[in-house]
């Protein structure tokens, strides 16, 4: 049904990114898309092109169609968690494929790994009670919170930012204590504390390590970057010089994925048992004391 | 009792029923924004109006685009008979809670609490 953009006021056509109304055909069915996109594109033309002018009114347009794609059908925690495990995958196996050098035993053991991350994206992202919802959430924020921030850092570290880049990284490792002292004292459960570690853990891990892979890409195929890695060897040749950039993010990534995980894990639990024990510190007697698992 | 409605949803219902023939996603989005004088993400009512439907509240049929956007077709929303058995419970619901209670409450109710 769709048909030629229409003038509004001279020779002006009004139209929003193209690339934002392919966004919501992805996560919409066809008709749904139709109807979104055109209730979208009429209050794009009738009021907000008028009243914020076309940067702003595109920045309206693309926000809106983001508020799609979230509450998308099928496009809960359990999907982003496996399709961002999935490009994970095929990032190693496209890196392992253009740098075959790279293969190693390592391989088997970050297979497992993701078999974990997986098997528990798929069977247990699902809320059985309130409690479970409570957690997923929490998880979630603080993932995205924590590799964001370590993510900035290591970039603003790497572009030479100093001391701000220093305090970001510090504060993402602080993060997870933070995670499991508000998830424990929320459900007054340490095992919820240890929980929403590890979701938190997951989910930075993925951000850092798609963010590394990236960034390692960029380093390795724009030399002269900030923070490129060097071949001792001289003369050395452009694929060495690229597989050691690949290789050296791939492999920070990896230890961040896994490790970072585990240490999410261990932090999030630790700061749920301080921060249950400080909250009952301040409790009166005829309070809940017990500490429950 | 029909199924408890939350603001949201009763606010979009309330538009449905509002616009009358003129229910469709952006006109509904309009009047939700000027009733509730906040923005409100085109996702979330597209969302809450999905969810409506599923409870069978509303039911939509599509209908011909406009030249104003690109003649994209469009979706009008009417309310059914237990749509409207939800919003009459959710308004006797809150006149119950409400009940006895003159309103606007007045700060000096505020007792401290030793």
């Amino acid at each position: 049904m769709a048909a030629e953009g229409i003038h509004m006021g001279g020779d002006e056509v009004r139209r929003p990114p193209r690339w934002a109304d392919a966004l919501l055909g992805t996560c919409l069915n066809a008709q749904e898309a139709e109807t979104s996109s055109g209730d979208l594109l009429e209050a794009y033309r009738d009021s907000i092109y008028p009243l914020k002018g076309r940067w702003r009114a595109d920045f309206w347009y693309v926000r809106q169609v983001v508020g799609y794609v979230l509450r998308a059908k099928g496009m809960g925690l359990r999907n982003w968690l496996l399709a961002g495990l999935a490009l994970c995958v095929l990032t190693i196996a496209f890196s392992l494929f253009l740098y075959p050098a790279l293969f190693d035993s390592w391989v088997a053991f970050v297979a497992v790994g993701f078999l974990f991350y997986g098997y528990a994206a798929a069977c247990h992202t699902f809320p059985a009670t309130p409690e479970d919802a409570v957690i997923l959430r929490l998880g979630a924020r603080y993932g995205i919170a924590s590799g964001t921030l370590w993510i900035v850092g290591v970039l603003g570290l790497n572009l030479r930012l100093g001391v701000w880049g220093v305090f970001l990284v510090l504060l993402s490792y602080v993060l997870p204590l933070m995670a499991g002292a508000h998830g424990g004292v929320r459900l007054w459960r340490l095992r919820a504390g240890m929980l929403v570690g590890f979701w938190s853990g997951i989910i930075s891990g993925l951000i850092v390590f798609l963010g590394f892979m990236a960034f390692g890409y960029l380093l390795a195929f724009i030399p002269g970057l900030p923070g490129a890695e060097i071949p001792q060897n001289h003369p050395y040749t452009a694929v060495e010089y690229q597989q050691l950039n690949v290789g050296d993010t791939l492999g920070g990534g990896l230890v961040q994925l896994f490790y970072g995980g585990a240490f999410s894990v261990i932090g999030a639990t630790l700061g749920g048992l301080m921060g249950i024990l400080l909250v009952r510190s301040g409790r009166s007697p005829e309070e809940p004391r017990r500490l429950v698992w | 009792m029909a199924e408890t409605l939350g603001t949201f949803e009763q606010a979009v219902l309330l538009a449905i029923v509002r616009l009358r023939d003129d229910a469709y996603g952006r006109g509904i989005m309009r009047e939700v924004q000027e009733r509730l004088e906040r923005d409100v993400a085109a996702g979330a009512i597209h969302a809450t109006l999905e969810r409506l439907e599923e409870k069978g509240f509303i039911r939509s049929k599509l209908s011909m685009g406009t030249p104003i956007r690109d003649g994209r077709a469009r979706r009008f929303y009417r309310i059914t008979p237990s749509g409207v058995e939800a919003l009459n419970d959710a308004r006797a619901a809150v006149q119950n809670l409400w009940q006895g209670i003159r309103w606007p409450l007045k700060g000096s109710i505020w007792v401290e609490m030793k």
